[in-house]
């Protein structure tokens, strides 16, 4: 549980967020709300790589996977209602996170981190090359999912404000949920199998399981990003589960700082907002059409300079301030 | 002396060629201290490895309370009451002290798949983390981080978690390796204040320790048992001197005298 000043600070974070919609055009809403849904994908990959010890290469698949299943719930004609559409993605999500955990979480370091990129890379090229939602050319969700109790509409994420607060909320939430899940014996146990697995096997617990549950939960809450990013252009592509989706997910967050949940939000939010900087032509010119260059170089400063991540500069920040008063 | 709770029989480990346990008989009861001594390399870890199942067995038996566990895995055979400590020191170095023993003392309960009230609210783990660190005599560093505190500390913070598993059966591993004299004594008083109401399994270099402990007494040597029965017996025995001695000047320079 982060400190209060921590919290005010995430909490002021979180309000300079709430108001992009009103006064930035639908450009900025969705840029906005891509740097929300990613940071919910990179908090859940955070619950593996800095609280289980388990650093995941393939966490793509489950995103991508709950964006294709919205796809194929979706009619051509009408908007798919949330009130099933998403549990059918979370439940195949889920089901898709215990079957490739179930036989990679059996494996350690670098084999874990091939087998999860081998998986991930299989439902790749199973959307890649099947005719099932488009092939490589990716597939459309021409109505936007809607949440709806009989014929009264309550929420319909094909606004985009709708949706950016709607994924606000989300991302809240899921914050919330996993500092208290992280606070519970569960996570307590799941950071013990990080510091010594060993250890923990001696003391009576089935590592496995522990550690099984944890992917399950990673899996699934990577599935809720997937729908809410699917939902943002009505667009999915085998892209969203390649291996340079995983590791973008893992940029954030060690741009971010592992083992603070808020720290690879804030990861997902600078990530995107360098790219949007560099990408301006008024500020670097031409070096502006090869931004991947500057942000390369960004990447590599905050790692080199700040060990853990604009996080733990956050943390280190707020920290300061405490004493001072 | 009562009937053993733990017992092994024919108990064999092969690595490759090397036997490192060979036809071991061994049991434990409650209430006494069973120590093992022998040269380094006789076979004593690769003994507790076995018996915690860190390592299944070539061939041999072990049971436990008339149950075979000689299959079961280290979580299994831990969770019905053998706990066992390390020869290195095998803590959670970067947790408090109260945090490394909440985590014995949470294993201890049916399932953690618990996901939503905070892990301290649980009275009767608490109570458990708290009683196991002041037997231990750790109740003033509660709140260090275990790597901080001294190597003494570490050391009993093991014998701390062990305890707060409440398990009946001890194995403990060299609980007395790389410690001053000073703080040997204040362990070997706890290993002593502690045995009733357990069987002990103790793995010591230190002599003194030993006899001051022990109830029964086994000595190994290249992986077989030399001689086992009450400390003053084998003290006497003839067999146990010559090995001793044949170990060379190794063993007089720690000063063991037998």
């Amino acid at each position: 549980m982060p400190s209060r000043n921590v919290l005010s600070a995430l909490a002021v974070l979180v309000l300079a967020l709430a108001v992009v919609p009103m006064i930035g055009d639908k450009y900025w809403i969705k840029l906005a709300t891509r740097m929300i849904v990613l940071g919910i994908f990179a908090m859940s990959l955070d619950l593996l790589v800095g609280y289980t010890g388990l650093v995941s290469f393939g966490h793509a698949a489950f995103f991508g996977l709950s964006g294709y299943v919205l796809h194929l719930v979706s009619p051509e004609d009408a908007a798919a209602n949330m009130a099933w559409a998403l549990p059918v993605c979370l439940g195949v999500t889920a089901l898709a996170a215990l079957v490739i955990g179930a036989l990679s979480v059996r494996t350690k370091g670098v084999y874990f981190i091939m087998v999860t990129l081998a998986f991930a890379q299989m439902l790749f090229y199973f959307f890649h090359d099947s005719d099932l939602a488009g092939g490589s050319d990716g597939a459309y969700i021409y109505f936007k999912p809607i949440l709806a109790l009989g014929s009264v509409v309550l929420v319909d994420l094909g606004g985009s404000a709708v949706l950016f607060y709607f994924s606000l909320v989300s991302l809240i939430v899921l914050y919330a949920g996993l500092v208290m899940v992280l606070r519970a014996p569960f996570g307590k146990v799941i950071q013990g199998i990080k510091v010594n697995e060993h250890r923990m096997q001696a003391l009576g617990f089935n590592t496995y399981l522990y550690k099984l549950v944890s992917f399950v939960i990673a899996g699934t809450i990577a599935g809720y990003a997937g729908f809410l990013f699917a939902s943002i252009d009505g667009f999915v592509s085998p892209e969203l589960l390649g291996w340079q989706e995983s590791g973008i997910a893992l940029v954030m967050v060690i741009l971010g700082g592992m083992g603070t949940l808020f720290g690879p939000v804030i990861g997902a939010i600078a990530l995107l907002g360098v790219e949007e900087l560099f990408r301006d032509r008024a500020l670097f010119g031409f070096i502006a059409a090869h931004w991947q260059i500057l942000m390369g170089g960004f990447v590599i400063c905050i790692v080199l300079f700040f060990a853990n991540g604009l996080g733990g500069l956050l943390v280190k920040i707020a920290g300061r301030q405490s004493e001072e008063r | 002396m009562s009937a053993p709770i733990l017992s092994a029989t024919g108990l064999s480990k092969n690595f490759g060629g090397l036997n490192a346990v060979d036809n071991v008989d061994l049991s434990c009861a409650l209430d006494t201290v069973h120590a093992i001594i022998g040269p380094n390399g006789a076979g004593k870890t690769t003994l507790i490895n076995l018996l915690s199942g860190d390592l299944a067995p070539s061939s041999g038996e072990i049971t436990y309370r008339d149950r075979d566990i000689t299959a079961l895995p280290a979580h299994r055979v831990s969770r019905l009451g053998i706990g066992r400590s390390y020869q290195r020191t095998h803590i959670f170095p970067e947790f408090t002290c109260w945090q490394n023993c909440w985590l014995a003392a949470q294993s201890r309960e049916p399932s953690s798949l618990r996901f939503f009230r905070p892990a301290n609210a649980a009275l009767a783990v608490r109570q458990r983390t708290e009683q196991a660190l002041a037997t231990a005599g750790l109740d003033s560093r509660a709140d260090t981080i275990a790597a901080t505190v001294s190597y003494g500390e570490q050391r009993q913070l093991e014998i701390a978690m062990l305890l707060a598993m409440e398990p009946d059966v001890l194995l403990l591993d060299e609980p007395l390796a790389g410690m001053g004299p000073e703080e040997s004594v204040q362990v070997v008083e706890l290993i002593r204040r502690i045995t009733p109401g357990y069987a002990v399994v103790l793995i010591e270099h230190d002599m003194d320790a030993v006899f001051a402990v022990a109830d029964v007494l086994t000595v190994m040597v290249d992986g077989v048992v030399l001689e086992s029965g009450v400390p003053e017996m084998v003290r006497q025995s003839t067999g146990v001197r010559e090995a001793y001695l044949g170990v060379g000047a190794a063993a007089a320079d720690t000063g063991c005298e037998l």
